[in-house]
């Protein structure tokens, strides 16, 4: 039989709780970790959606933003992606996926954002939480950013970082999609060695963003898809990158 | 083909042309209304218009047709947004290129509930003898403070508002300055969080080229030149993205 519960929220009071928990785990990283408080009226809400979720441990983001979406589907709440005391609650339904226990027995929960989504204002951080920034992406772009999102679902990652911080390319199917052309490896299902230098190097994932950023003063990026996008980006610099179809197309237009 | 990466034929759509104002309605959701003047544009009707609403990593993009056909004001819903204050980009498009190069273009346009609207640097206009602009430091945020006292022929604050001339002049050193007081004066490197120096860093980190200010060294004042280099970089960033040189010969070629 599958352990599931009814989806709750997270009150004030619950919040305050588990943003207390993380800093106790910052320093104390080997305590024990209660949270069987989450289902009790005091610290969340029930939402009287129906919705049942799993028990599960998730590896990746992509196996989290599949389920979740999925189940999440018919909770009717204003901003739902955004919601601090659904995301809150999920956090820590699904602790021991975002804040495993190492091998030294430790858990390292990391900035509270990645756990607790940012209240209104503090918009800045809100896609880097651990569940509620991939299954955002997933919701807007579907399986044709999976490549983002098959990355350790405890950590966010540099990778995800570059593209997803800044909503012009977040939002822009066709220029994930040509990130993911760029500079991931199918074969090891992994950024390609090098593509994520912090060095600025020639047709590295740092330097796409930029060049992107100056494409987006001359074109309507939005609207296009990844292989058009792929042909506005400087062969000399980017065609290395490229998968040897898309180059040798390129080339011969040229 | 030749790919051109820094050729832009596209014109400014000036925030006189553009107004928005944002009401919730009656079931809680935002929407907004906007009124596009393009009468003196010099865009076909043929030019496709986009608007993009975002704030923070949050973006809804609303395809409008071209420009002949949509009838201004347009009243849209944003069923993703819970913020007071929503910004806003316009694009007229040419899709008949097959590429979507930008027209006309404008980003940053603010609306508020209630008629809020919310600035980076507001700009005040007083009496400063001699001096032509300054920044305050001493509100509670940071202003730019302009001289008031002119021969009635110089409409000042059509010159602060348009003039590509002031602008190519003054902003670069507008920023360089609230840099420097915020990073290095103030030791401020928190990029999260909603005071006005993060909203600064956040504004100058998203500039292309410019790297994450978690790559430098931590405690500016023992690090002076590695902050230095990052605000050079941001400000050198900032007058190639808004065409500073350009808009200097504009202004002043003959």
């Amino acid at each position: 039989m599958t352990d599931q519960v009814e989806l709750r929220v997270m009150n004030g009071d619950g919040i305050r709780q588990f943003r207390e928990l993380i800093d106790d785990l910052h320093s104390n990283p080997g305590m024990n970790v209660d949270l069987s408080w989450i289902y009790e009226n005091r610290w969340s809400d029930s939402i009287e959606s129906g919705v049942l979720v799993e028990k599960r441990e998730f590896k990746q983001k992509l196996e989290a933003a599949r389920y979740l979406m999925r189940t999440l589907y018919k909770v009717e709440l204003v901003n739902k992606y955004f919601h601090q005391g659904l995301w809150a609650w999920l956090s820590a339904y699904y602790f021991d996926s975002v804040c495993p226990v190492d091998d030294r027995g430790e858990r390292k929960p990391g900035k509270p954002y990645r756990h607790i989504p940012p209240a209104d204002r503090y918009w800045r951080t809100i896609y880097r939480h651990l569940l509620a920034g991939p299954i955002r992406l997933y919701e807007m772009h579907g399986e044709a950013i999976k490549f983002l999102l098959r990355s350790d679902i405890s950590k966010h990652g540099d990778f995800l970082e570059q593209l997803a911080s800044r909503q012009e390319i977040a939002a822009s199917k066709g220029i994930l999609e040509a990130a993911g052309l760029l500079y991931w490896d199918q074969n090891t299902n992994k950024p390609k060695v090098g593509a994520r230098s912090k060095d600025r190097e020639p047709g590295t994932l740092r330097r796409y963003v930029d060049v992107l950023q100056q494409l987006m003063l001359t074109y309507d990026l939005y609207s296009m898809d990844g292989v058009a996008i792929l042909r506005l980006l400087p062969q000399k610099e980017f065609g290395s990158w490229m998968p040897e179809d898309i180059r040798s197309q390129l080339k011969s237009e040229d | 083909m030749k790919r051109r990466m820094n050729f832009t034929g596209r014109k400014k759509i000036y925030r006189n042309q553009v107004e928005v104002h944002l009401d919730k309605t009656d079931s809680g959701e935002l929407q907004f209304i906007l009124d596009l003047n393009w009468d003196n544009m010099e865009v076909p009707s043929t030019a496709e218009v986009a608007i993009e609403a975002y704030v923070g990593s949050n973006v809804q993009r609303f395809d409008l047709g071209t420009l002949g056909s949509v009838e201004f004001p347009i009243t849209k819903t944003l069923s993703e947004f819970f913020s007071d204050v929503v910004y806003f980009r316009i694009k007229l498009i040419n899709r008949e290129d097959g590429l979507g190069k930008l027209l006309a273009s404008c980003s940053g346009v603010s609306a508020g509930i209630g008629g809020k609207r919310t600035s980076l640097l507001p700009v005040a206009y007083r009496d400063l003898g001699d001096l032509i602009w300054r920044i305050n430091f001493d509100r509670d945020v940071p202003h730019l403070e302009i001289n008031r006292q002119y021969r009635s022929d110089i409409p000042i604050a059509d010159i602060v508002q348009g003039n590509p001339g002031f602008q190519a002049l003054v902003f670069p050193a507008v920023l360089e300055e609230l840099l420097t007081h915020i990073l290095i004066i103030n030791e401020h490197t928190e990029i999260e969080g909603d005071e006005w120096q993060s909203q600064w860093l956040f504004f100058a980190s998203l500039l292309p080229g410019v790297k994450s200010l978690e790559e430098l060294p931590p405690r500016p004042m023992e690090n002076v030149s590695d902050y230095e280099v990052w605000i050079e970089d941001a400000v050198d960033s900032f007058c190639r993205r808004h065409d500073l040189k350009k808009s200097f010969e504009k202004a002043f070629g003959g």
